[in-house]
C-alpha cells in the first residue's frame, strides 16, 4: 500500500536500509574522521565537509551491529533538524524506487523502521533518517 | 505571512526598521519620564511612531498601524504642550510600546498578533482628546511669536486647521512695497486666517514694510494653493511656506500629512525609512557579512600555510626562479589579506549601544518591582565592538545588570541604615584597552560576602576548607563563576536559579573572553567583562596527544613546560607540579579525554599550563605542535554542547581538531 520512493540502498555489514533521497544530501568516500572524546559510543566523530564540521554517526554502532575488522566506509550526508549530520556505512549499493511493504509489528520494531522492501535480490530495512538519529540533540550536557 | 502584503524581504527590512524606531521610542519615553517636556525628545518619539505608522500601513499590519496612529496623536499633543507627561501618560505610552515590541515579535516567528488592541486604544485616544491643558508660551512654536497670536495659532490648529509660516519676499526695486504686502495679506486671508504678521498689520498700514514679510496663517488649503496665492500679487519675487510650530526635520517629516500634498502617498509607501536618502551607505545582510568573514577566516589560515610552504621551499639556496616567485606571491596575498581581514572586520563592527538601549527601560522595570531606587548610568556606549560579540554580550550584561540590582543594591531604608544615600547607583562602561573590550558593570551595593562563599563552597563540597582559608579573596569572588553556586539569600524570579553566574561566564569564555569580579563589602561590587575585537579567529596552540591534535586558545595559556620524569608529584591522591614556587594540578590529556590510543604515560612530555576562573592547571601532552591562527567551528546541533570543547577548526591538511575549553576539561575533574 505504500507508495514508491527514490531512496538510497547502504550496506553496513550484511545489513542493507534504504534511506529516502529527500533525506539525504550526498555521499562522501573515504572520509577522514576526528575522534570527539566524551561524545556518545554511536558517534564516529567529525569531518570537515567542505570547511564544515559534520558529526558522523557509526550507523553499525548505532544499530548494534557486530564490529568486523576491514570495512569500506562512506558517509551519506544526510538533513537533521536544519543540520547536516553524516552516517557511516560500508557501502552505498544503488539508488532506486523502493516502495515499503506493510510490516508485522515484530518486524518493525522500532520506530524509525517505515516498512520492509525487496531490491536487487536482498530485503532492505526503509528507514526514516530523522527518526534514526532521534529528535533530540546527542550531546551530553 | 499571507496577511500581510509584502514579500519576505520587504518584511525583513521592515521589521529592521521598526526595531531602530522602537528603540528610539523607549529611549524617548524614558528620557520623557525623567526630564519632563523636551521639544527635541517629543520631536524624536513623534517621529519614531510617525515612521512606524507609516512603514506598518505600508506592508499591510493594520494593528501595528492603528497602535501607532493612536500613539501619534498623543505625542502631537504633548509636543504641542496640550498635554503633560504624568506618570499615568508615560506609563499608557510604555504599555503602548510592550504591545508594539509583542507585535513585532510575533511577526519575526511569522505568527499573526492576536492580542486585543481595544482598551489601549480607547486610552490613548481618550488622552489625545483631553481638552487642553495648555502649553506654558515658548515650548510650542520654535518661532518666538507674540502670546495672542501663539495661542490663536494653538486654538486654530485644536480646530483642524494648519498652521503655516508664510514669508512674502518683495521685489527690492517694488514702488509700493506696503501695497503689496497688504495685497499679499488679502489673499492669503482669504484662505484661512491671518492669526499674525511680520510686520505687523499696524506697521504694513504705517507702510513699515521692507523686502520680506511674514504671516502666520491658519488654513486648509494645501501648500500649492497657499503659494499660488501669495505668488500672485504682484513684485511678489518668492514665497517661503513652513509648517510651524515644529522642527525642521519633523516638519519635513509631517508634509506627508499636510492635505493635497502629492509627495504623501509616496511616503506612506516607502519602506526605505531615513536611510533612503543616505546614499553613502548601504544596508547589509548580516549572513553575508558572516559568510565574508568565514571565508577570510579561511583565507587567513591558507595564507599561514602558504607562507610556510614557500619558507620551507626558499631554503634550498638555489632556489629556482619559479620559487623566489611564489615566495613573492604568497608574501603580497598575505599583505592583502591581511588588509581584506581588516577592511571585513570594520563592516562588522557595530556601536555596543545596540545592547545597552534595552538596559535604562529594564532597570527601571526592575527596580520599581524590588522597591529600590536606583540611579542608572552608561558611559562609552559608542563603543565599537564585533557584531557576533554584541549577539553574545547582551544576555549576559542582562544578567549581571539583574544580580545587581537584586543582589547588590540595598532597599532605601537599608541604605540609609548604613549610613549611604537611600538611591543606589549603577554604572555601566564600555571601553577599549589594547586589544580588549571591558565592559565594566557597578553598583555602590552591599558588596560580596566573603564568609558567606566560604560556607557555601564547604556546603557544596567544592572545595576543601584548608584550601577555602588559603585562598584571596580575588579567588573567592571567582568561585560565583563555577556551576551551581549561587548565595542569593532568597530565589528571586528575577535571579536566583541557581544558573546565574556560571551561565554568565560560559558565554563569555566562549566567545575567548574572561570575567573578572572585584568587591568590597559595603561599598559595592564591580563585574568585568573582557571581551575580543573579533570572534573570526583566534590564537591558539596546536598539541598532540592520544596521537590526535588539538588546539588551547591562546588567551587561556600561561606557559608550556617541558615535563621531565619525576616532576610530576602525588599529593593527596592527585598528581601535581611545582611551577615557580605554586603547586599546581595535573593532567594528562590523553587520560583527561579517555582517548583510545592513550598510552600509560611515563611522566614525560610537554605541560601545558593554562588558566580559567583565576585556577592554574597543567596538562599533559606529546608534543608542542607551534602557534597557529584558528578559525572557531561549533560541532553542530547534533552533537550540542561537549564539555570540554570550544569546537573544531580546519587545519592545514583539511583535517579538524578540537578546540579545547580548559574550564570544560578541568571542572569534572576537580569535583
Amino acid at each position: 500500500m505504500s507508495e514508491e520512493e527514490r531512496c538510497v540502498i547502504v550496506r553496513v555489514g550484511e545489513e542493507r536500509y534504504a534511506f529516502p533521497i529527500r533525506q539525504v544530501r550526498e555521499v562522501v568516500s573515504t572520509p577522514s574522521l576526528t575522534f570527539v572524546p566524551r561524545s556518545p559510543r554511536h558517534v564516529a566523530g567529525v569531518m570537515n565537509l567542505r570547511g564544515q564540521v559534520l558529526p558522523v554517526v557509526d550507523l553499525r554502532k548505532r544499530l548494534n551491529l557486530p564490529e568486523e575488522e576491514k570495512r569500506e566506509r562512506k558517509v551519506v550526508v544526510a538533513d537533521w533538524k536544519g543540520e547536516v549530520v553524516g552516517l557511516l556505512v560500508d557501502e552505498v549499493e544503488a539508488v532506486g524506487e523502493v516502495a515499503a511493504a506493510e510490516t508485522e509489528e515484530e518486524v518493525r520494531g522500532e520506530s524509525w523502521v517505515r516498512g520492509v522492501a525487496r531490491s536487487g535480490g536482498h530485503l532492505v530495512v526503509v528507514a526514516d533518517i530523522v527518526s534514526l538519529l532521534g529528535e533530540e540533540s546527542r550531546g551530553i550536557s | 505571512m499571507e496577511s500581510l502584503n509584502a514579500s519576505e524581504e520587504e518584511i525583513r527590512i521592515f521589521l529592521e526598521e521598526v526595531e531602530e524606531q522602537l528603540e528610539l521610542l523607549e529611549t524617548g519615553l524614558l528620557k520623557l519620564e525623567r526630564e519632563g517636556t523636551d521639544p527635541e525628545v517629543l520631536a524624536s518619539l513623534f517621529r519614531a511612531a510617525h515612521t512606524v505608522k507609516g512603514s506598518s500601513a505600508a506592508v499591510g499590519h493594520q494593528a501595528m498601524a492603528a497602535a501607532t496612529h493612536a500613539l501619534e496623536n498623543v505625542l502631537d499633543r504633548l509636543r504641542r504642550g496640550e498635554l503633560h507627561p504624568a506618570p499615568g501618560v508615560v506609563s499608557v505610552l510604555f504599555r503602548t510600546l510592550d504591545v508594539l515590541r509583542e507585535m513585532k515579535a510575533d511577526l519575526a516567528e511569522g505568527k499573526e498578533w492576536t492580542g486585543d488592541l481595544g482598551p489601549l486604544l480607547r486610552e490613548l485616544r481618550q488622552m489625545a482628546e483631553t481638552p487642553g491643558i495648555l502649553a506654558e508660551a515658548g515650548i510650542f512654536f520654535d518661532e518666538p511669536l507674540e502670546e495672542e497670536v501663539a495661542e490663536r495659532l494653538r486654538e486654530g490648529e485644536a480646530q483642524g486647521l494648519v498652521p503655516l509660516k508664510v514669508t512674502v519676499r518683495l521685489a527690492p526695486e517694488a514702488i509700493m512695497p506696503a501695497v503689496r504686502a497688504y495685497q499679499a495679506y488679502e489673499a492669503l486671508a482669504s484662505l484661512g486666517e491671518v492669526a499674525g504678521s511680520r510686520p505687523s498689520l499696524e506697521e504694513i498700514e504705517q507702510e513699515k514694510v521692507e523686502a520680506e514679510v511674514v504671516f502666520f496663517l491658519l488654513t486648509r488649503e494645501a501648500r500649492e494653493g497657499v503659494r499660488a496665492a501669495a505668488a500672485s500679487v504682484p513684485e511678489v519675487l518668492g514665497v517661503e511656506i513652513e509648517r510651524l510650530g515644529l522642527s525642521p526635520r519633523v516638519a519635513e517629516n509631517l508634509s506627508a500629512e499636510e492635505p493635497g500634498s502629492p509627495s504623501g502617498a509616496a511616503r506612506e509607501a516607502s519602506l526605505g525609512g531615513g536611510a533612503a536618502g543616505d546614499n553613502r551607505t548601504v544596508r547589509i545582510n548580516v549572513e553575508v557579512l558572516d559568510r565574508l568573514m568565514n571565508l577570510v577566516g579561511e583565507l587567513v589560515i591558507d595564507r599561514t600555510h602558504l607562507a610556510r610552504l614557500s619558507t620551507l621551499l626558499g631554503r634550498f639556496e638555489e632556489a629556482e626562479e619559479e620559487i623566489r616567485e611564489l615566495g613573492r606571491l604568497s608574501a603580497h596575498l598575505a599583505r592583502v589579506t591581511g588588509f581584506l581581514q581588516d577592511e571585513i572586520l570594520k563592516a562588522r563592527m557595530v556601536s555596543i549601544d545596540r545592547v545597552l538601549k534595552k538596559l535604562p527601560r529594564l532597570v527601571r522595570d526592575l527596580s520599581r518591582s524590588l522597591g529600590k531606587e536606583v540611579d542608572f548610568e552608561i558611559r562609552g556606549e559608542d563603543t565599537e565592538l564585533d557584531r557576533s560579540v554584541i549577539e553574545v554580550i547582551g544576555d549576559p550584561i542582562i544578567h549581571l545588570i539583574r544580580n545587581a540590582l537584586d543582589h547588590g543594591i540595598e532597599t532605601p531604608e537599608e541604605r540609609v541604615k548604613a549610613g549611604k544615600p537611600p538611591r543606589g547607583k549603577l554604572v555601566l562602561s564600555a571601553y577599549h584597552r589594547e586589544n580588549q573590550i571591558v565592559i565594566e558593570i557597578a553598583d555602590d551595593g552591599r558588596g560580596l560576602d566573603a564568609e558567606k562563599i566560604r560556607r557555601t563552597a564547604l556546603e557544596r563540597g567544592l572545595l576543601t576548607r584548608e584550601r577555602l582559608e588559603e585562598m584571596t579573596e580575588r579567588e573567592l569572588w571567582q568561585l560565583l563563576f563555577l556551576s551551581g553556586f549561587s548565595t542569593a539569600r532568597e530565589v528571586t524570579e528575577l535571579s536566583g536559579r541557581g544558573v546565574g553566574l556560571d551561565l554568565v561566564r560560559k558565554n563569555i569564555e566562549g566567545i575567548g573572553g574572561r570575567v573578572e569580579v572585584d568587591s568590597h563589602p559595603g561599598r559595592g561590587t564591580t563585574f568585568f567583562l573582557y571581551l575580543p575585537l573579533t570572534l573570526a579567529t583566534i590564537r591558539a596552540l596546536l598539541v598532540e596527544s592520544g596521537g590526535q591534535v588539538f588546539a588551547f586558545p591562546l588567551s587561556g595559556i600561561v606557559e608550556t613546560l617541558r615535563v621531565t620524569p619525576g616532576a610530576v608529584k602525588k599529593l593527596n591522591r592527585r598528581e601535581v607540579m611545582e611551577v615557580r614556587g605554586k603547586v599546581v594540578p595535573v593532567f594528562r590529556l590523553d587520560e583527561v579525554l579517555c582517548l583510545p590510543s592513550a598510552e600509560q604515560g611515563n611522566g614525560s612530555g610537554y605541560a601545558v599550563l593554562a588558566t580559567a576562573g583565576g585556577m592554574e592547571t597543567g596538562f599533559v601532552v606529546d608534543a608542542l605542535l607551534g602557534e597557529q591562527e584558528i578559525v572557531i567551528k561549533n560541532l553542530g546541533g547534533y552533537l550540542g554542547e561537549i564539555p570540554g570543547f570550544l569546537g573544531a577548526t580546519v587545519l592545514g591538511d583539511g583535517s579538524l581538531a578540537l578546540i579545547l575549553d580548559v574550564r570544560g576539561l578541568r571542572e569534572p575533574l576537580l569535583n
